[in-house]
């Protein structure tokens, strides 16, 4: 391959040197002596994120050998999660020994809303990456997870698409999708909401002033992933908390 | 746009077959995408010669196989290798 002028060098180039008619910036008094090259075709089947699941499940042995459930709260930016944390935080307070970590591409907003809570906060700043990934997560668990914590929440990046894509270890995903968005968001970004077993539909005391159908909503993430296990809730007026709380619970091992 | 992330762990994935495999390079790359994988072919297909350009998969030819699920997979690879090795 010629660095210095920057040519392609074609498919069929096989001797990693070329022959062309301008002039070489390198002399060529070098030998260039390459055994024959033969061509194969290699069939396989290689998960290309083969890195990032093996740090996702050395993430999920840690988290069960530690007697951690870890869930990854994914939606996009604005509907609800870090306010949702926040009131469940403080209502687990005293029962479930909880801890967060919480990405953003950019500041530590969010850790400062949810700390004081009596859990362990750890904000990732990814600053250009549009997701969380397993080794990033990995990386802190013994810092977050280590001491009797029973259940992590882990906040992902807004995003209704990039984060889906990436195993980070966690037991399942939570979607959360806010009565703003519009019921139709999981058939138009069928990646997450195929994905979470469990969905939380937030901000459900502005559905008054939406023209927003619960029944619309769950048709669409039924049609997406049947049997889909869904909350409705309001984190401002607290309706609708005690059954998530309840299940919260019920999810961590005595 | 994650698709720079997928593309790098394309590569570095088919670099490490390419190893196994004592290439000296590769020369095509076929590559399983599903729908509900959260990739987006045509965002991979975009990306995948810069994040190609410094590795021995440089100029390799991506194929990119739609399927219905999650998957993301390499199906199979070109690679040279040279006469002897194989
Ligand atoms: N009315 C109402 N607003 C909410 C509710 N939950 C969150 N919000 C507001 O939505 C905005 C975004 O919330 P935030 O938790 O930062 O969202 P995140 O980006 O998903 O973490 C904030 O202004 C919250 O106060 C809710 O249940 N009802
Ligand atoms: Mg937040």
């Amino acid at each position: 391959m010629c660095k210095d002028c920057g040519c392609s060098t074609a498919l069929g180039n096989i001797h990693g040197h070329h022959h062309h008619d301008h002039a070489h910036p390198h002399p060529h008094d070098h030998e260039h002596v390459h055994p024959p090259v033969e061509r194969k075709t290699i069939e396989l089947e290689r998960k290309v994120l083969a890195e990032n699941d093996a740090h996702a499940e050395a993430n999920r042995s840690w988290l069960s050998q530690h007697g951690v459930t870890a869930i990854n709260l994914i939606s996009s930016p604005g509907t609800g999660k870090t306010f949702l944390l926040e009131r469940t935080l403080e209502r687990l307070r005293g029962r479930v020994s909880c801890a967060v970590i919480t990405g953003d591409q950019c500041t530590d907003h969010d850790a400062k809303r949810l700390m004081g809570k009596g859990a362990v906060v750890k904000q990732i700043e990814t600053i250009n990456s549009c997701h969380l990934d397993a080794a990033r997560v990995g990386a802190l668990l013994p810092e977050v997870a280590g001491n009797g914590v029973k259940l992590l929440f882990i906040e992902n990046i807004g995003n209704l698409v990039c984060p889906a894509a990436f195993d980070l270890g966690e037991h399942f995903k939570v979607a959360l999708l806010s009565t703003t968005e519009g019921e139709d968001k999981p058939v138009k970004y069928p990646t997450l909401f195929n994905m979470a077993p469990v969905v939380v539909l937030t901000k459900m005391d502005l559905v008054p002033y939406l023209d927003w159908s619960l029944p619309k909503c769950r048709e669409y993430l039924n049609m997406i992933r049947p049997g889909v296990f869904v909350f409705e809730l309001s984190a401002k007026t607290g309706a609708g908390m005690e059954a998530w709380i309840e299940y919260l619970e019920k999810l961590v091992k005595p | 746009m994650h698709e720079m992330a997928i593309a790098m762990a394309l590569i570095e994935q088919a670099e490490k077959v390419g190893q196994e495999q004592n290439a000296r390079t590769i020369a095509g790359i076929t590559v399983v995408v599903g729908r509900l994988s959260g990739t987006d072919p045509d965002a991979l297909r975009t990306v995948f010669d810069l994040v190609a350009e410094e590795t021995s998969a440089r100029g390799a030819l991506l194929t990119i196989e739609m399927a219905s699920g999650r998957e993301l997979y390499i199906k199979s690879m070109d690679v040279d290798v040279e006469e002897g090795e194989t």
